[in-house]
């Protein structure tokens, strides 16, 4: 007990001088007030956050870092909007209340057997159902926001529902492995549910979802498949449809393209392939030919590439209180906007805190006898790691830009949401997972577990 | 192999976190390139950097401005950020413009860097010129609705006092670019209404005066040359304007006559090296650097025929000049032969500080006193038989050339203190039709103290 008290004391403590460190810094960029806007709600949230930490034995270091992220969203949103924004701050007291039920959730399923192959097979339709519905439910009364039609507005709400394409494609893929179905159909599962997701998240024009989706399952196809061959098929199938996808689009982008100049309309599919291609051509010409495109202005859509670089440069190392205005700067152009205001060692450190989640959870989560918490933990760092590692690189043109949100810096509610769950999901997935050296397993339970779990025997850590 | 590798799932962890790793070392590097953080090492990076810092200055500072040497207002602007506004059409060309959309162009362009380098007030330096402005407009609408060009300069200083271009059916409205931008493109304005006095066409009887010092230095002023109308050399037939024939002539009744054939004669005697480096004096064939841009005339004597370097002597063959360069010919006479480089920036600076001072420089001795005098009495004598009235004082000699079937027409004149140089392309006017929008702009410089 003296020593749990001892860990809270010393990890607030902490967090308090952090807190105190970012006010001082916000303060320094002309900040007009924060006590307000970050003092106080860092201090209650956080702190409710390490002591539920603290309390289920979790892991302190990925609960640490994600606070530590959670107070640099803030303050980087404080600086953006120059002031208090009450959605995100609102927001971070629901989000912990909503990770807790979907925590309870996963508790719950985990719990589930799926030994029995139809069991398996039904809860897999289930959640595929689910992606279908939320299609549906955006394609029929969805709203297009910043060129996507994935939000769904609810009087003062906006909800971007294809974030939950990602936790469900997770949690297809936990139920999946948990489940007795032999590898072929295992793979022919997965390769179902990703070729689907992806057709349907290109039909709502929703590209970063897209390119998580498709980098989740090379890298869970990595880590879980018994056979390395597997992968290959996946990388190569990825590379294969990406590309030959942007053949066919832009070969019905050139179709269309002439019959629009003939004064033609063009047919709504066709239509809708022409508007993908545009957008992703786009984007790859901007990101092949940014130099030029920052010398002369070209068009609306260079606009942001071309003043991310400008607010990079004027940030430098260490950041600087130069204005730049770029559209959307508080969700998909939040990092840079971090850039901008703290400089490229403090982005970078910030990359360094969710590769930390990373690492943690990984090697942790990889440890796990119960494939179906194991999954779901692998999969909920990757749904951090991800979209921040595609946003972070699109923005400042590392790679082609795809709108996608930096969980925990970006603004966005649903992306709190997610995020906080995921964390939670993590903090709570790590608990208890010690070290197995003192506490050597009965050797009549030891070999039947080893029966069941052959992979056990090499394992440090039990659950 | 990568079998046995990556056999445990914690094997393949591993070799995602690694992944990672290398990905964020690599990214981070990157961002340190792309943000060019450090000079020298994103040389592309480096530029873009120094361009953005410059419109970031540029969108804080209001544009200097322009005025001519009595400190009258020819552009200025009132706001940050705001394209400044010209209150003389007649400077169109010469300042030009500084647009977002249209680009930089004229001195605008090149001395941007000073019109937007704020003071502590956040005003750009102001470009005081040597023109005066009702010089600068009245000559202007001398040339108004041609292809046209007019300078004055000072002699004694090389002062450029107006310099006016003009191209038919369209003015360069710099105020507004975006109503007759196409009209200012097209193809008869040669893609761009480039400054008439950059551009090198040839001259006409105005090289006739340097020519003619060169006679005179060489000691053949006094040599009769009896013109029969035709001068035949090689296989070449020259002839006089109008198909005149001037009977036994010497070098000043050449000048006032305008006589080819005796110019074409005296030419192919002297040689073409010689009348090369006569021309080379008069700063024909070299780039002149000025503070308005560069001006390039060319000649190429040593390697043309007989017949072309006896034409160059009277202004055709391979021989360009510049509207400016036909004006230095009159001031280098004017100036007894000493050739002074014309200047338009008589300052530039602030309120804290001068950038730039203009000051008189010496380009050479163009040819000897005694050749600049005798053209220069000549050339007083040519003026009063094209009708310039005697009193007035001033010493001209016209040009028409024949350029793709259309003429260019040239006036270059002095008097004691001033050069007026008029120059039309493309017409089908001669060189004395100028005459009287010379003398009105010598009746206006009269009027200067």
């Amino acid at each position: 007990m003296n020593k749990k008290i001892r860990d809270i004391a010393w990890i607030l403590g902490m967090n308090v001088v952090f807190i105190v460190l970012l006010v001082l810094f916000a303060a320094n960029r002309e900040l007009a007030d924060p006590m307000m806007s970050i003092v106080i709600p860092m201090l209650i949230v956080t702190s409710g956050a390490l002591v539920y930490t603290i309390h289920f034995e979790g892991d302190l270091v990925i609960a640490m870092s994600a606070i530590l992220l959670l107070e640099i969203g803030q303050m980087t949103q404080v600086l953006i909007n120059e002031g208090v924004s009450s959605m995100p701050t609102i927001l971070l007291f629901v989000s912990p209340v909503f990770g807790a039920v979907c925590v309870a959730v996963i508790s719950y399923l985990g719990k589930k057997d799926l030994g029995d192959e139809k069991k398996a097979q039904k809860a897999l339709i289930i959640v595929a159902g689910g992606v279908v519905l939320i299609t549906l439910i955006l394609l029929t009364i969805g709203r297009n926001i910043n060129g996507t039609k994935a939000w769904l507005v609810l009087g003062p709400l906006s909800l971007q529902l294809t974030e939950l394409f990602k936790p469900l494609y997770v949690l297809f893929h936990a139920v999946l492995w948990k489940s007795s179905l032999s590898h072929k159909k295992r793979f022919i599962f997965s390769t179902a549910m990703t070729l689907g997701s992806a057709g349907l998240l290109l039909i709502i024009n929703e590209l970063g979802t897209l390119l998580v989706i498709l980098l989740m399952w090379i890298i869970l196809t990595f880590i879980y498949s018994e056979k390395l061959l597997d992968t290959a098929i996946v990388l190569g199938g990825t590379l294969l449809t990406v590309l030959g996808g942007y053949g066919v689009l832009g070969l019905v982008y050139s179709r269309v393209k002439s019959k629009i100049l003939l004064g033609e309309k063009p047919a709504g599919l066709s239509k809708k392939l022409y508007q993908i291609f545009d957008k992703l051509h786009q984007r790859v010409m901007i990101f092949t030919d940014l130099d030029q495109y920052m010398i002369e202005y070209k068009d609306e859509a260079s606009r942001q590439p071309v003043k991310a670089r400008e607010m990079i440069m004027n940030g430098g190392l260490f950041g600087s209180t130069r204005r730049t205005t770029i559209p959307i700067e508080n969700s998909d152009y939040a990092y840079v906007g971090l850039i901008l205001r703290c400089g490229i060692v403090f982005a970078i450190v910030v990359l360094v805190l969710f590769f930390i989640i990373l690492y943690r959870s990984l090697l942790k989560s990889v440890r796990m006898d119960n494939r179906f918490e194991s999954v779901m933990f692998t999969g909920a760092a990757l749904g951090l790691i991800l979209p921040t590692f595609i946003n972070v690189m699109g923005t400042t043109n590392f790679s082609f830009m795809t709108g996608i949100a930096v969980p925990f810096i970006s603004h966005g509610g649903t992306n709190m949401l997610l995020s906080v769950f995921n964390v939670m999901l993590l903090i709570w997935g790590t608990a208890g997972i010690r070290p197995n050296i003192t506490l050597p397993a009965p050797a009549k339970a030891s070999s039947e577990q080893k029966a069941d779990t052959p992979e056990q025997e090499e394992i440090p850590f039990t659950r | 192999m990568l079998n046995t590798i990556f056999s445990k799932a914690i094997n393949r962890a591993n070799a995602v976190v690694c992944g990672f790793v290398a990905l964020t070392v690599i990214f981070a590097c990157y961002l340190v390139y792309y943000g060019a953080v450090f000079y020298g090492v994103n040389e592309k990076g480096d530029s873009l950097k120094e361009s953005i810092a410059k419109k970031e200055m540029r969108a804080a500072t209001i544009e200097g401005s322009i005025t001519d040497s009595n400190g009258d207002i020819i552009t200025f602007s009132e706001e940050p950020g705001k394209s400044a506004k010209c209150m003389h059409k007649s400077y169109g060309q010469l300042v030009g413009f500084n647009n977002a959309v249209y680009g930089k162009y004229g001195l605008r362009a090149k001395y941007e860097d000073l019109l937007m380098t704020g003071d502590k007030t956040h005003h750009g330096a102001t470009i005081r010129l040597t023109t005066v402005n009702r010089i600068q407009n009245l000559a202007y609408e001398e040339i108004k609705g041609t292809q046209g060009c007019v300078v004055v300069l000072e002699n004694a200083t090389g002062r450029i006092l107006a310099l006016a271009t003009s191209y038919p059916g369209v003015e360069m409205d710099v105020n507004n670019l975006s109503s007759n931008w196409n009209e200012m493109n097209s193809s008869e304005n040669d893609g761009f209404l480039i400054q008439n006095w950059r551009k090198a066409l040839a001259p006409g009887s105005t090289m006739k005066p340097v020519t003619s010092t060169l006679i005179y230095d060489e000691g053949r002023a006094d040599e009769v040359y009896n013109d029969t109308g035709t001068e035949t050399i090689g296989s070449h037939s020259f002839h006089n304007a109008g198909k005149g024939v001037n009977g036994k002539i010497k070098l000043e009744r050449a000048i006032v006559k305008s006589c080819n054939t005796y110019f074409s004669h005296m030419t192919n005697e002297i040689g073409a090296f010689k009348l090369q480096q006569r021309a080379e004096s008069f700063c024909i064939g070299s780039d002149l650097e000025l503070d308005f841009g560069n001006i390039h005339s060319e000649h190429n004597l040593m390697s043309s025929s007989a017949e072309e370097v006896a034409a160059a002597g009277f202004g055709q063959g391979r021989l360009l000049l510049t509207p400016i360069n036909i004006a230095l010919i009159g001031e280098a006479i004017a100036n007894g032969g000493e050739l002074k480089k014309p200047y338009i920036i008589d300052s530039i600076s602030t309120s804290e500080k001068t950038f730039y001072k203009g000051k008189t420089e010496s380009l050479g001795t163009a040819c000897s006193k005694e050749s600049a005098a005798y053209v220069s009495n000549a050339m007083k004598n040519a003026a009063i038989s094209y009708g310039v009235d005697k009193k007035l004082g001033i010493h001209a000699k016209t040009g028409t050339a024949q350029v793709d079937g259309a003429n260019r027409a040239s006036f270059v004149s002095f008097n004691d203190r001033y050069t007026v140089c008029l120059v039309e392309n493309n017409t089908h006017k001669a060189g004395k039709n100028l005459a009287g929008s010379a003398v009105r702009i010598y009746r206006e410089l009269s009027k200067l103290s």
